[in-house]
Order: C-alpha cells, then structure tokens, then sequence
C-alpha cells in the first residue's frame, strides 16, 4: 500500500534516498545516513558516518 | 543544544516517542476499515507509549519492520509484527543494560533486529558477529568503569547518555576489503542503541570518548528526526575529511557533531583533574588535537557546501561557539 512519508519517523520528504535498512524498505525518502558508524584502519580511528 | 544535559536527554526521548506514536497513529487511520487487527494493535500500541513516553530499540525496530509489510502489501506480515509490537512497548528497558551480539544475550527477536537495522551500505549486511568472550569480558569492564569515571567527572553526559542509551551491545566487526572494520555504530532505525567492536583494542580513554561519540549520534537523531539537518540531498556528496571516499552532507554534519562531542567530554574529564597518569594526560592532549582538526576540517566542508535547516544551522552555530570558547561556552 502507498503510504505518506512525510507523516513517519525516519523520512523526510523529497529525496530519493535509498533504504540504510538492508532492503527492509524498498522505496522512498528513508535517510541514506541512518545507520552511522566509526571506522579504525591501522590503528587511527575516524570519526565517521 | 549542543552541550549535554539530562533535559536534553529526556527531550529527545520524548520527541522519539512522540514521532513514532504519531506515525503509528497515521499508519492506524490508513488501514483502519481493511485490516482492523492491525488497526487497533497499533492504537493498543500508541495508548501504551502514551503512557511510557518512552521507546525501546526494539519497539523503534519494529515499527520500521510494520512500514515495511505495509508497503509491500505484506499484511499477514504486519499483524504479527503489530502484535510483536504490543510486546515490546510493555517490556521494561533499563538504561545503559549491557548485550552482546548473540541470540542468546538479546534473544532471537532481538538479534534480528540488531543485524537488519545496523545494515550499511559502506560495510555491508551482517558485518556484526559474535565477539570472544575473552574480548567482551575486557571491554564490558572498561565501559563499567567509563560510566562510573563519566557519572563523577562530566555528570551532565552522563545523565544525557542514561536517558537515551538503554543498551550497549558488544559485537566483533569483519574486516573489509580496504582494512576497514567498524569501530562503534549507531543507527537510527534501532534509535537508543549502541554497538561496539570489542575486536578493535581501545585505552580507558578511548572507551570514554567513544559512549560520548555514539552517544552523540542518538542524541543528534533524537534532535531532528523529521527535517534533518542539511537540505542536500543523500546523492550529493563531498569529499570528507573524516573518511576516504566521498560522503553526503547529512553524514558530515553528524560526524563533525560528534567530534564536538567527543572534545568536550575529554576536556570536560581533564578539567576534572581525574586524568593522573602523565601516560593518559598526554594521550588525552593527543586526542583533543586530533578532535579539533577534524572538527575544523568537517565544519570547513560544511561551511562550503551545507544548505542547513533552522534546526541543523542553530546546533552546529552552538557546536562552534563551544569549539570556539571552551568550556566557557556557556
């Protein structure tokens, strides 16, 4: 069923991101960015997205 | 907005909880005549956290599972996740309760959960795994001992981070092609978690700096979980000073957030005179350093390229006066 994003937690309206879900939301506004993480690589850790 | 405190804490709890309630109230009304089951558990659901005002990561979970079966008209699906719900909105959530990345520790439901709402595009589906228990015997004691250093030194933190963190999760990260592996993570979609690699080896210090630095993360999604921060789109994307591939301006915005964040709790601990050992006072000048040039290196990107929303100028203005000032921020 359609559903309006603008009325649901984690959407915003008018970009076309794709889900940080894992394919649990297939289509729609969710943010790319919602999963964020920090990354070490030889020991210098950055503080990331 | 920028500076910690229990208020901020409980405010952002509470506009999570309000956000979901009224988008399972929206989700009620749309289905209301077709599927009334569904229909009246979510409105069971929203009565409940009424009453709570307050989410569990789960509950925050498995509402975005029920958007999900909604969408794909998967309404079978969406009953028993409505019914899951009911459940989870029930269940008392301690703060700050410790887990680790097995079904055994959170439970199956939870596990699950875990696993598809941490997936990310950079590091993939399933890049959490069970840690050694070796490994989490050290790192569960060194946070132990952070919450306690946190609770007497920067107690404004730590009052934030207990009303919006109610479980820490210890997992073990797979390393990637690029040598990469996760070193902390939280998610909005499991809104008031956060996992740590117990792989990546870390001082007491770094331990102190990363519940600060994931903390910051809850509590940034907690302050603007319906416009966002930046009006740019996710396929716009800049080079970052904080990562090597090139980032959206959403991501730059939190991680330079953060890195405020992260600064303030070290020089906030360091101002206490609770940092005796010459070992950990030059570690912790180190750090503060390293906080500052990319603190100045995200918010020079921004400067540049950031549409911001009201909400997403006012925090970073106040994340700068801080960088700025000091502690005499305020």
């Amino acid at each position: 069923m359609k559903l309006d994003k603008s009325k649901l937690f984690g959407w915003r309206q008018g970009t076309n991101a794709n889900s940080a879900a894992g394919g649990a939301v297939k289509a729609g506004a969710v943010k790319e960015g919602a999963v964020k993480i920090g990354a070490t690589k030889t020991g210098v850790v950055k503080p990331v997205i | 907005m920028f500076l910690p405190s229990r208020l901020s804490g409980t405010l952002g709890r509470l506009r999570v909880a309000q956000r979901i309630h009224d988008s399972l109230a929206y989700l009620s009304d749309e289905i209301d005549t077709k599927y009334p089951a569904i229909s009246d558990n979510l409105n069971t659901a929203c009565r409940i956290i009424s009453e709570e005002m307050r989410i569990n990561p789960s509950t925050c979970a498995t509402y975005f599972e029920i958007v999900a079966a909604l969408e794909d008209d998967r309404f079978a699906d969406a009953e028993a996740l409505s019914n899951d719900l009911i459940d989870l909105t029930k269940s008392e959530q301690p703060a700050l309760a410790m887990f680790t990345m097995t079904a055994s520790s959170l439970g199956d439901v939870r596990h699950e959960l875990v696993s598809r709402h941490f997936a990310d595009g950079y590091f993939g589906k399933s890049f959490l795994c069970e840690p050694t228990a070796d490994d989490v015997k050290v790192r569960a004691e060194q946070v132990r001992q952070a919450l306690l250093r946190m609770q007497s030194t920067v107690p404004e933190l730590y009052a934030e981070v207990a009303e919006t963190i109610s479980e820490i999760i210890f997992a073990r990260g797979n390393v990637g092609a690029d040598s990469y592996t996760f070193d902390g993570a939280s998610s909005l979609e499991y809104w008031g978690a956060i996992v740590l690699n117990t792989a990546v080896k870390k001082t007491d210090l770094q331990v102190f700096e990363m519940i600060a630095h994931e903390s910051g993360h809850n509590t940034l999604f907690a302050l603007s979980p319906d416009e966002f921060f930046v009006y740019n789109t996710d396929d716009e994307r800049h080079a970052s000073p904080l990562r090597d591939d090139p980032r959206p301006l959403d991501g730059i915005y939190h991680a330079t957030f953060v890195t405020a964040r992260m600064h303030y709790a070290i020089s906030r601990l360091a101002a206490s005179g609770q940092i005796v050992t010459v070992e950990e006072q030059r570690e912790a000048v180190r750090l503060l350093e390293l906080y500052r040039n990319n603190f100045d290196a995200g918010y020079d990107v921004l400067s540049r390229h950031a549409r911001y929303t009201p909400s997403g100028k006012n925090i970073m203005d106040e994340t700068k006066i801080y960088m700025d000032r000091g502690l005499n921020a305020d």
